[in-house]
């Protein structure tokens, strides 16, 4: 009798065990393939969007609605999202076969997205040839192109150049800008001696940290990556890129960049206490809006020494296509919004620069520092586009806090970063 | 010697008969969320895995032997027991002497109790960016008073240096760690039974002698139980360095946890992240077994009960 | 050892009153207990000599010091909890020893004291144990054993034995009046069981809604009682009350009540007639089928049930009035319900109290002399109830 009992008691066991396992493996089988082949509304897109501002979601809902009153019996569904968690989100959406119809990436995060094979190319069938020549040639063919392909279209473009203070620099004794390393230094020395401001600063804590040690990568004719995808950031180039950032720390015209991201030392050029910093044009709206009368020029960012081309480092966002789209919604839908009055709606409300050729024209891009940017354009250079970009924001940032903690010399750091970053990569 | 089961085993299992029905919810919840979540990391520790999930290639111990080939990962581990240490120690004091206070009958103790609360008010990652802003170098609360009370007026850059920065950490992990200690330890003195403090006084115990003769040991389990779990809290706890710091500058500030962070979500070396993942897991499985068996010594005891 | 001295203590606890003015007078290794129902302030007086709670109003003295505001550590007495409030993290031994720490004294002589303390009361197997691996007569034992070990000036105990089985308790009871005579300590004992208060106490303090109602040794008490309270609250069965009315009669006072009527060969006193509360105890009171010439008789009753205690049974009869009252029978006696007996009892044993006030009217002064009592049929009226034993031979 006891062996009985005793049986039966481990067979119950047993089987709330095997139960719980069969759960599990219900909830995800069920998670996965029952969502791919999950049959959807012909009429109905979804539309993910990261939030730029306060504005962008109000905006979309705007646009969508005269969409859908344009276009009776068609919905587009909104989703958004913060810039923060953006990539882990659609990381997370491809992972799970969800990634909606139309997305609003980062363009570096392009590669990923081709990679996971969640996003298409593309094609007149999408986007109609009569669209496609509304842009601006160059962005519109450079911006998303790779591997030979063209993997979204421009949504928001920027650029970045160096803001200057021209109270401070009048207070220093300075007439122009400077163009090279070496007058960047000592005019940033001298702002700093006779005005107490900072003469520069710089991001070498936040996620766009990687970026100020590439401002002076490529106005130094060094590159992020080889043409095979290998690391070039520790190139003699990026070596001298980073001394030199060292060198100007070390003259206290710098706040401690291990201390401060972007975020940090906007206010502080705001409140007229930077000499220089480099920013994108969005920026020129905090300015205007927080800036109390700051006196401010846009500068080309310094180049090594003269005759080095100047680079800037320009910003676009990308409308990716997801692999499951309702392709003709899809191509309604694009059509409609790349009309000059919503991009210039948006635009404004952001802060970018125009998309189309029909744009550059109007009043509202007239103002100089938006003349400035639209200026500053032609000499910009995109997010290099590599399936491994963000692995290397993360162990550049690194490095160049290494060097400049003096945990390693530049070289160390760099060289330590790049074969890291191949090793990830596997190259 | 027969092979009859034992008196006790065979009670054991008919009892076990009996529960297993209401036990198989249990069983299964806690097999879907605590043993699949955990076999799962395993595999993974022991996988090369991307970002989407994906397993490309089994590695074996691989993960492991070149984490632990990074300095920077073995400076994280000590850095994360200083700073679990650190925290819990320092809050326990505090919250106990907060505690002492707290059940006091005095004026404004209502006011004291929820001025106590404050930092529960909002979310860790919301306290945290106030920190942030208090720390900054410019702008902030923390230099602004440091030079009018005249102790320092140089801009302290607190967040660049991990001298600075950490403990001013560790000081935002204890600040936040408080509230939540100190009402479990009011829980615990109140929960005391007075009638020990009148056989105390009557035994000639006053003040400091009363605490420590009557009110820590009855408060032992209450502090054993809050101290394993702010260690396993403070051990995994991620704003406060996340948003201060990053673990930066280049991971000087990391502890396992924001190292974790990196390897998973930035690197997105998920199967690396999983093997740091194991050995936060395996760290705390040994404290806890450890903790649990020095405080709770005897407590089983003194309470007339039996562990079956 | 010393002697204890309230003057005038209260105790408020916001609008309720807890304890009124009491004036008390404890001698020098005297036992004393405090007696009354649940709720009527025993404990709260307790706990003020023992400087637990701060007297409202009123002076404390031990010995010739005045320690009404002094902290209970200083004051040298000790207490048994009603609960024990033993330290459950500390062995036997701890616990037994923990108050001599506290004061101080050398390791050598704790050691001893805790040895002697420990044979005494049988803890010596029992010191290395927890509290929690400890029955509850072990648990009381070391309880009191922790008071013992101090040897203090005052010695309170909180119904120590209430938490006992009845088995144990009887056992305890008597090892504490050993005990008590051995240590000839100044004792105060809080009870709300009558027969531990009779059979422990040199004196007993009734209390009733935080008054002293009565102060006396067990048989003034019983004997005696100052009032209607004391009377009823002590003696079980409850002693029996009758309203009626006294006045003058030819051979002396006449009672009557409903279906009640007798006289009493005395000399009225100047207030008569008035209305009064006439007790008697059912042990003093006899049902049987026949007067008993030369006692007083009360008229017949009819038997509504009997209880049997085993050596001693009561028949409750209702009277004339239409009340019921409980009179003693013949032990075991197999009376039938509806059974018509007489009820007769001896006048020295009636008890007068003044209807309005409920106080004691000494009526019967004149019938015997006040405190030689007189054996009528003693042994028959009184089986063997508490407050008997003034009547053995
Ligand atoms: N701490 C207290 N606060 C308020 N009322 C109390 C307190 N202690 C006792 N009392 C009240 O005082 C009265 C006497 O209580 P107590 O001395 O415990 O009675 P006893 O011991 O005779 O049962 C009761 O009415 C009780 O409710
Ligand atoms: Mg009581």
């Amino acid at each position: 009798m006891k062996v009985v009992g005793h049986k039966r008691g481990r067979v119950a066991l047993v089987c709330a065990a095997a139960l719980a396992v069969l759960a599990t493996y219900v909830s995800v089988a069920s998670g996965a393939p029952g969502n791919a082949t999950q049959k959807r509304d012909s009429s109905t897109i979804t539309f993910l969007v990261p939030e730029y501002s306060t504005k962008t979601v109000p905006y979309w809902k705007d646009t969508i609605a005269a969409f859908e009153k344009a276009n009776p019996g068609l919905h587009v569904t909104l989703q958004s999202m913060g810039w923060q968690q953006a990539h882990d989100s659609t990381a997370q959406m491809i992972a799970a076969n969800q990634l909606p119809d139309l997305v609003n990436t980062a363009t570096i995060w392009l590669p990923e997205w081709v990679q996971a094979n969640a996003i298409l190319p593309v094609t007149t069938d999408i986007v109609p040839a009569a669209v496609q020549s509304r842009f601006v040639p160059a962005l519109f063919q450079k911006s998303a192109l790779y591997k030979g392909k063209n993997y979204g279209l421009p949504i928001a473009a920027a650029a970045r150049g160096m803001f200057y203070n021209k109270t401070l620099f009048k207070k220093a004794g300075i007439s122009k800008p400077p163009a090279t390393w070496n007058e960047l230094l000592s005019d940033a020395v001298k702002i700093k001696k006779k005005t107490g401001a900072f003469g520069y600063a710089f991001d070498g804590k936040g996620v766009q940290a990687f970026r100020y040690f590439g401002f002076f990568l490529w106005n130094n004719r060094g590159q992020f990556f080889t043409s095979k995808g290998k690391a070039a950031f520790n190139s003699p180039e990026g070596v001298q890129a980073l001394s030199f950032l060292i060198k100007l720390t070390k003259t206290g015209a710098v706040p401690n960049p291990s201390g401060v991201a972007a975020e940090d030392i906007e206010p502080l050029f705001l409140a007229g206490r930077v000499g220089m910093w480099i920013d994108g044009n969005y920026f020129a709206t905090q300015i205007a809006s927080k800036g109390q009368g700051l006196q401010y020029g846009v500068s080309p960012v310094p180049v090594s020494r003269t005759g080095v081309p100047s680079v800037t480092w320009g910003v676009s966002d990308t409308l990716v296509i997801g692999k499951n789209a309702n392709i003709p919604v899809v191509n309604k839908f694009i059509s409609f919004i790349y009309q000059p009055s919503y991009r210039t709606t948006f635009d404004v409300n952001e802060g970018f620069l125009p998309l189309l050729a029909a744009q550059q024209s109007l009043p509202e891009f007239s103002d100089p520092a938006t003349a400035a940017f639209i200026k500053l354009l032609p000499q910009s250079r995109f997010d290099p586009l590599n399936p491994n970009y963000s692995k290397m924001q993360t162990l550049v940032t690194t490095a160049m806090q290494k060097a400049l903690t003096g945990k390693a010399t530049p070289k160390a750091a760099l060289d330590q970063a790049a074969a890291a970053f191949n090793k990830l990569a596997g190259k | 010697m027969s092979s009859l089961p034992t008196p006790t085993t065979s009670r054991r299992l008919a009892e076990l008969r009996g529960v297993a029905p209401f036990l198989a919810p249990a069983v299964v919840l806690v097999g879907m969320f605590m043993f699949y979540p955990i076999g799962m990391s395993v595999w993974m520790a022991l996988n090369k895995v991307d970002q989407f999930g994906h397993f490309s290639k089994f590695v074996g111990v691989g993960n492991f032997t070149s984490l632990f080939s990074d300095g920077d990962f073995r400076s994280s581990i000590y850095r994360t027991i200083i700073w679990t240490a650190a925290v819990v120690v320092v809050t326990t004091l505090i919250s106990l002497f907060l505690a002492v206070v707290l059940i006091r009958r005095f004026r404004f103790r209502a006011v004291a109790r929820s001025l106590l609360l404050l930092p529960w008010a909002t979310s860790l990652v919301i306290s945290t960016l106030l920190w942030q802003w208090i720390a900054n170098p410019d702008f902030g609360a923390l230099n602004h008073l440091l030079s009018s009370i005249g102790i320092s007026h140089d801009r302290i850059d607190w967040l660049a240096e991990p001298s600075h920065s950490f403990p001013l950490m560790i000081g935002i992990a204890i600040w936040a760690s408080i509230p939540p200690t100190t009402l479990m330890l009011v829980a615990g003195l109140q929960g005391i039974d007075a009638s020990l403090y009148e056989a105390g006084a009557l035994d000639g115990a006053k003040g400091w002698h009363t605490f420590i003769d009557i009110t820590v040991p009855q408060l032992r389990p209450v502090l054993a139980v809050t101290i394993l779990l702010n260690v396993i809290f403070v051990f995994n706890s991620f704003p406060i360095i996340w948003v201060l710091t990053q673990g930066g500058p280049a991971g000087q500030t990391d502890t396992l946890v924001t190292y974790l962070y990196k390897q998973g979500f930035q690197l997105y070396q998920m199967g690396s992240a999983a093997a740091v993942a194991i050995v936060i897991f395996a760290i705390l499985l040994v404290f806890s077994i450890v903790h649990t068996r020095l405080s709770w010594r005897g407590v089983l005891q003194e309470k007339d009960e039996r562990l079956w | 050892m010393a002697s204890v001295a309230l003057g005038g203590v209260s105790k408020r606890f916001g609008d309720t009153v807890a304890v009124e003015r009491v004036d008390l007078e404890v001698a020098d290794g005297e036992f004393l207990v405090l007696l009354g129902p649940s709720g009527c302030g025993k404990t709260t007086l307790l706990r003020m000599i023992a400087g637990l709670e701060v007297a409202s109003d009123g002076a404390i003295l031990i010995g010739d010091r005045d320690v009404t505001r002094v902290h209970p550590a200083d004051r040298d007495v000790a207490m048994v909890f009603q609960s024990y409030a033993l330290y459950p993290h500390m062995t036997v031994h701890k616990n037994l020893a923990y108050g001599l720490r506290r004061r101080g004294m050398p390791k050598r002589e704790i050691e001893e004291r805790v040895a002697e303390t420990a044979r005494l009361l049988e803890l010596e197997p029992l010191l290395a144990r927890l509290p929690a691996q400890l029955s509850g007569g072990q648990r009381q034992r070391v309880a009191l054993g922790r008071a013992i070990v101090r040897d203090p000036a005052v010695f309170l105990l909180d119904e120590p034995l209430s938490n006992l089985d009845a088995k144990l308790r009887v056992q305890t009871r008597n090892e504490l009046i050993r005990l008590r005579r051995r240590l000839a300590v100044t004792m105060i004992y809080v009870t709300h069981d009558q027969v531990e208060a009779m059979t422990m106490g040199d004196r007993i303090v009734v209390m009733n809604g935080g008054r002293v109602q009565q102060v006396g040794t067990p048989l003034e008490l019983f004997d005696r009682p100052n009032n209607r309270f004391v009377a009823t609250f002590l003696g079980t069965p409850q002693m029996n009350e009758i309203e009626g009315r006294l006045s003058r009669a030819s051979r002396g006072v006449e009672f009557v009540a409903e279906g009640i009527q007798f006289e009493l060969p005395i000399s009225a006193g100047s207030e008569h007639p008035r209305d009064v509360l006439l007790g008697i105890r059912p042990h003093h009171l006899w049902a049987a089928p026949d007067a008993v010439p030369g006692r007083v008789s009360l008229g017949r009753g009819i038997v509504e049930f009997v209880e049997h205690l085993g050596n001693e049974s009561f028949a409750y009869l209702t009277i004339g009035g239409g009340q019921t009252i409980a009179a003693e029978v013949e032990a075991g006696s197999t009376l039938s319900v509806g059974a018509v007996l007489e009820l007769t009892t001896v006048p020295e044993r009636l008890h007068f109290f003044d209807l309005a006030t409920g106080g004691r009217l000494d009526v019967l002064q004149d019938v015997g002399s006040d405190n030689e009592r007189t054996p009528v049929g003693a042994r028959e009226i009184h089986g063997e109830g508490a407050g008997s034993d003034g009547d053995d031979d």
